[in-house]
């Protein structure tokens, strides 16, 4: 079920009028009973899927617990490898097994590959398995639950409803943020109870998701796209406009879903963590990363950076590590070669900023720091360098994000008047064939503006705060402005959340 | 404190519903060219001779008006063959008059779907204006029950904003008339039309459209209601960038089912009698000078033997 659905504007109010009405055993259930619908409302036969990690993981908690000595590390690699396999076979099976027989057909060893184990992998891959909805989310806040009761930080999950729940839980089920144990299980034992307060404040932060999703992220989506299907009918302006406006789709969409997930468990009391901080206002590459899709680039953090030895070895090492933490970060995303360039891109982003910040350091230019108009120049060289990355990203293939930054940087052909005369020039224009004008564009561009305000404004100036302590008439009339705005100026053709694919 | 929470939740909806329903109603009565269209055949039901069938380049293209039998021109933009048979099926029993019908294929309609479509939009429409239900199974899709929402968010401003009707000057027999653009890049303009439909076109929608051209034929035969097929004319620099292949995929089913049927078929794709400025965009769409001057080729060409 999409958040922006029909299904969802009946779904939501039903299953949090019930959950409130009922008692708190009841509710265990009827969250677990609505998640499940709220899944299976995409591909039935995968809710299996979860349903047998979610029994793996319950037992491995307890196991783990319960051992003692090597046998907890036992416990611990089994729930791993039955996660990681689950994740390989959907995710990356059709991408290792094109790339095993590219290898030893280029190496000329195919015999190390028997006959039947050929057979059997191509039958495999000719079953066209499609991927489980956000399978990498479910199975990364699985891992960090066995691997936190593996650390003693939390003790397991003794009521297998309530693990289920911890899963399960609708509202970040197919695209995260990627909870915690010690954050998420807790709240699912305590009473929730009616707070006309927190329940407005759910349902303002769903407004705003909603607002991101439709009105920005939709928006911009119906310019991007037919550019970014064929980048190659395309000049160079185009693709850097495009380039441009993919980097607010991108944040609109998923920081959007976020805020709608967030919003919808604060409604019933459960407070998610928080994903996304201003990512664009971020001054060095490591301040992106702290604020851009922060539960999963915390997840690598903490199960993976810090053990491989953080920042606490030696330098080459540290190189290494960072490398490898980015590369694996950008395959999660998909199992294609552009994600895992795009991964590693960040990471030699990162590389060079400790370079670049060492010369800095030498030239006694830190001082400098603080100065706003530094502080804007590193923002914009930070949001271009994060907008070269999404080229990757977005790319349908490896090859048309090769070909794209070869348009824009070796073979650039800037036409400026195609900038000025974007829109009014009628359909000789490639991008107008699509039936975009400039008002529409100029739409896009005010409700950019109004993103990058309201949420700076809320950030960092408690705009939250003077809005809450403001009437109930001045208030009911920005939620109205907002509904207006969202119903007039959206984009209705219902485009997936892009985080769904992962 | 739930109950007042409620309460006060109630009257914030109701505030904004109230309003949103009646401009929802409004638009139920906007002068759209499927209202339009519709209101020729009902209005006209007992005289109709002539129906036009197809899509934007028989709209634009076909002056109904302009025709010396009553007539009604039901082709629209991106109109499917599908939605061709189901407006000739819902139709051709009220119309006792009726005595041809003239179905325009194009070059991409063949291969082309408008559910599955960029303009799948449209399909709320012939939902709203003719119950005619679309192939997809979205029963809780919202724009099949508000106008609002099945209107374009633009559409819907220039409406409040300026009371612009949603559609361009129709007359009252369904006929859309294009005055020219203004005249940049011309050499190309057929060049990139015919790439973006080549584009849309899929083969894998070929069987259902033939399966209805099929269905549509039968449909007016059992009537004895004459049918025609023609293809628009459209520029040199379009028909020498479509696809070859595919123009001759759909040349070759529309003659095997010319003669499996025994009716007509004209093809005036690449009309030598139309040349580049004839057409409002300098590509597939005649303006209104020539559409006039394409209607009265029609009418000498079939339209006269088939109705005396």
């Amino acid at each position: 079920m999409l958040f922006n659905s029909v299904q969802f504007f009946i779904f939501f109010p039903i299953v949090t009028f019930l959950y409130f009405v009922s008692s708190q055993k009841v509710r265990t259930f009827i969250l677990i009973i609505a998640s499940c619908l709220f899944y299976i409302m995409f591909i039935p036969k995968y809710l299996l899927v979860i349903l047998l990690l979610v029994v793996i993981d319950y037992w491995a908690g307890l196991f783990i617990f319960n051992a003692k000595n090597n046998k907890r590390k036992y416990f611990l690699i089994i729930s791993i490898v039955t996660n990681l396999s689950i994740l390989c076979f959907f995710k990356y099976f059709d991408f290792l097994s094109i790339n095993l027989f590219k290898v030893t057909d280029y190496l000329h060893v195919t015999y190390l590959i028997p006959s039947y184990l050929r057979q059997l992998i191509v039958s495999i891959e000719n079953q066209n398995i499609l991927l489980p909805l956000g399978i990498s989310f479910h199975t990364f806040q699985s891992m960090s639950y066995t691997i936190e009761v593996y650390r003693k930080r939390i003790k397991p999950e003794k009521n297998i409803f309530i693990y289920a729940l911890y899963v399960l839980f609708y509202p970040q089920l197919v695209a995260g943020p990627i909870e915690r144990p010690y954050n998420l299980l807790p709240q699912l034992h305590k009473k929730q109870t009616f707070d006309s307060e927190r329940i407005t404040s759910g349902l303002r932060l769903m407004l705003w998701g909603f607002f991101k999703k439709m009105v920005v992220a939709d928006r911009l989506a119906a310019l991007v796209n037919p550019i970014y299907n064929v980048p190659s009918k395309f000049d160079s302006t185009t693709l850097v406009i495009a380039t441009y406006f993919f980097a607010f789709q991108i944040y609109a969409d998923f920081s959007g879903y976020t805020d709608i997930a967030r919003g919808a468990a604060r409604v019933m009391g459960f407070k998610l963590m928080l994903n996304f901080n201003l990512p664009y206002i971020a001054t060095s590459i490591k301040d992106f990363w702290k604020r851009w899709h922060i539960s999963l680039s915390t997840w690598f953090r903490d199960y993976l950076y810090i053990p491989l030895g953080g920042s606490k070895v030696a330098r080459w090492k540290w190189l290494i590590i960072v490398m490898i933490v980015f590369s694996l970060s950008g395959l999660w995303h998909g199992s294609s070669g552009k994600y895992l360039i795009w991964g590693a891109y960040n990471g030699l982003l990162i590389l060079l900023s400790v370079l670049v910040g060492k010369f800095i350091d030498l030239i006694k230019l830190r001082i400098l720091a603080n100065n706003w108009y530094i502080k804007i120049i590193q923002i914009i060289i930070i949001f271009n360098l994060v907008s070269l990355g999404w080229i990757f990203f977005r790319a349908r293939t490896l090859f048309d994000a090769v070909l794209i930054i070869k348009k824009i940087f070796i073979h650039p052909e800037f036409n400026f008047d195609r900038i000025i005369h974007f829109s009014t020039i009628p359909s000789s224009s490639p991008i107008l064939n699509f039936g975009i004008d400039s008002l529409e564009i100029l739409i896009s561009l005010i409700a950019i503006i109004i993103l990058i305000t309201v949420e700076t404004l809320v950030y960092r100036f408690g705009l939250r705060k003077m809005f809450t302590e403001r009437s109930l008439l001045f208030r009911w009339a920005v939620y109205y402005a907002i509904i207006l705005f969202i119903i007039f100026f959206a984009a209705y053709e219902s485009y997936q959340f892009i985080y769904f694919q992962f | 404190m739930i109950k007042k929470y409620f309460i006060k939740g109630f009257i914030f909806i109701i505030i904004i519903l109230i309003p949103l329903y009646f401009i929802d109603n409004s638009f139920a009565n906007l002068p759209s060219s499927y209202k339009i269209k519709k209101d020729c055949l009902e209005n006209n039901n007992s005289q109709v001779e002539v129906i036009v069938m197809g899509n934007s380049h028989a709209n634009n293209g076909i002056a109904t008006s302009s025709l010396s039998e009553i007539s009604c021109n039901m082709a629209n933009s991106s109109q499917g063959i599908y939605y061709d048979y189901q407006l000739v099926t819902k139709y051709i029993d009220h119309l006792p008059n009726l005595k041809l019908i003239i179905a325009e294929l194009s070059y991409f309609s063949l291969e082309t779907d408008l559910d599955s479509g960029q303009e799948n939009f449209r399909r709320y429409f012939y939902k709203k204006y003719f119950d005619i239900t679309d192939t997809l199974n979205t029963p809780l899709d919202i724009r099949k029950y508000s106008f609002i929402a099945a209107y374009t968010p633009r559409e819907i401003r220039n409406y409040l904003l300026f009371v612009i009707p949603a559609m361009g000057p129709i007359d009252k027999t369904g006929w859309y008339p294009l005055t020219k653009g203004p005249a940049i890049k011309i050499e190309v303009m057929g060049k990139y039309r015919a790439e973006y439909h080549t584009g849309l076109m899929n083969p894998k929608y070929i069987e259902k459209n033939k399966i209805y051209l099929d269905k549509l034929i039968e449909t007016a035969e059992a009537r004895n209601i004459k049918v025609v097929l023609i293809t628009a004319p459209v520029t040199k620099s379009y028909w020498q960038n479509v696809d070859p292949k595919k123009y001759k995929t759909m040349i070759d089913i529309i003659q095997t089912i010319s003669k499996k049927y025994e009716v007509p078929y004209y093809n005036y794709f690449k009309d030598s009698r139309f040349v580049t400025e004839d057409f409002a965009d300098y590509s597939d769409h005649l303006d209104s000078k020539n559409a006039l001057r394409f209607t009265n080729i029609l009418q000498q060409d079939f339209i006269n033997k088939n109705i005396k």
